[in-house]
């Protein structure tokens, strides 16, 4: 029906892949050809029936289950490059950010399911941070350099031993002690040096983390 | 993973989902798909080159885990769960149910295309890349693109009219 014209150049024709020159040539000979202009009239609307007919994954939130598969991936990963570069659960942080810019980001990920899981996570990170605080209160004001301290967090499966490596006053007088934090969680350690010094309250305030590697 | 790709990746996600659900013609075995390829990508994510499109190299992820599968089953997908209607207040009951069989026929239709033609046909008609983005992405010349793409264009549109029950097989298979 559309001798006249390649149908293989009305169907680039229509998805607008002919170069300009291709373009004018196939529009000009589809004005004096009411046949394939119905051609292109078709092909247009099989086209849309087909975007149609796939449409709905757009529409309907990413199942939970592939979201979660991506955060443990990620988190994974996060894990073995290094998760202490940044404040203490990196991977976590990152997997909550990823999840929550995917919520600000105007995707239909507002399942509650997915949120449930960030607030899980953030639990479990927030029990990971106070059992490590009461451990590094423990070994800093109580124990002798070289003696660990450990942890373990049942929750999560996360475990950790801190170690006080010497005591020094810094120049404004306040005790200072440079420790080790070992961390663990399935098989992956990271481990990192730090100094912390005690405040006239008696808390002791992290200064500085030196990184390095397990 | 920087947090840019993270974003990329995320906003990806439902039309990557749509692309496994054509591919596997389930909604089922495409989530599967999907979830397979994003853990593939995240994991290989150093093999992704900045500065080229992450969404072509994930359709391209998903396509080859999907024909790995296909090789390993020894099968093609075989039949096609659809997706729950969404509900349209306005429009009538008849109306929607008929919208429904049709694009149930077309998801059909496209679970019978021969591999190659379908995957060329997901891509550019329902994802919208070009015909040059898909030729680099499958690493075929553009020549094959368009004349893959045509036949099932021309297929489609005849199945849609009713001119012929079946899509054309493409020839040296």
């Amino acid at each position: 029906m559309t001798q006249h014209i390649d149908p293989e150049f009305l169907v680039a024709y229509v998805d607008g892949q002919l170069e300009q020159s291709e373009t004018a040539r196939v529009e000009a000979a589809l004005a004096g050809d009411p046949e394939a202009r119905e051609t292109v009239r078709r092909l247009r609307e099989s086209a849309e029936l087909l975007r149609s007919a796939f449409n709905e994954p757009l529409n309907a939130p990413v199942p939970a289950r592939v979201l979660e598969a991506i955060h443990t991936t990620s988190a994974e990963r996060a894990g073995r490059s290094g998760a202490w570069r940044n404040p203490w659960p990196v991977a976590l942080a990152a997997s909550i950010a990823m999840l929550i810019v995917g919520l600000g980001g105007g995707l239909l990920l507002v399942d509650y399911r997915v949120e449930q899981e960030i607030a899980r996570l953030h639990a479990v990170g927030q029990a990971d941070q106070q059992v490590r605080e009461a451990a590094l209160f423990q070994a800093l004001e109580k124990h002798a350099s070289g003696e660990a301290v450990a942890w373990r967090n049942p929750d999560s499966g996360k475990t950790g031993e801190i170690t006080p490596v010497r005591t020094f006053k810094n120049r404004g007088g306040r005790w200072c002690r440079e420790y080790t934090a070992m961390e663990a969680l399935d098989g992956d350690t990271e481990v990192r040096r730090a100094i912390a010094c005690r405040a006239p309250e008696g808390q002791w305030k992290t200064r500085l983390v030196l990184i390095s590697d397990s | 993973m920087d947090e840019t790709i993270r974003r990329e990746m995320l906003a990806f996600l439902p039309r990557l989902r749509r692309f496994a659900y054509g591919l596997t013609g389930s909604v089922h075995d495409g989530d599967d798909l999907l979830q397979a390829t994003c853990e593939r990508a995240i994991r290989h994510i150093d093999q992704w080159q900045p500065g080229t499109r992450l969404d072509s190299w994930m359709y391209r992820i998903a396509r080859n885990l999907h024909l790995n599968d296909l090789r390993a089953k020894g099968v093609r997908g075989q039949h096609l769960a659809s997706i729950d209607p969404v509900e349209h207040g306005t429009v009538d009951g008849v109306r929607a149910a008929e919208a429904q069989m049709t694009f149930e026929a077309v998801r059909g239709f496209v679970d019978r295309l021969p591999e190659e033609q379908k995957t060329i046909l997901l891509l550019i008609t329902v994802e919208g890349l070009s015909y040059r983005e898909v030729s680099e992405m499958l690493e075929l010349p553009i020549g094959t693109v368009t004349s893959r793409l045509a036949r099932a264009r021309l297929a489609l549109k005849a199945f849609v009219g009713g001119e012929e029950p079946t899509p054309t097989p493409e020839p040296a298979r």
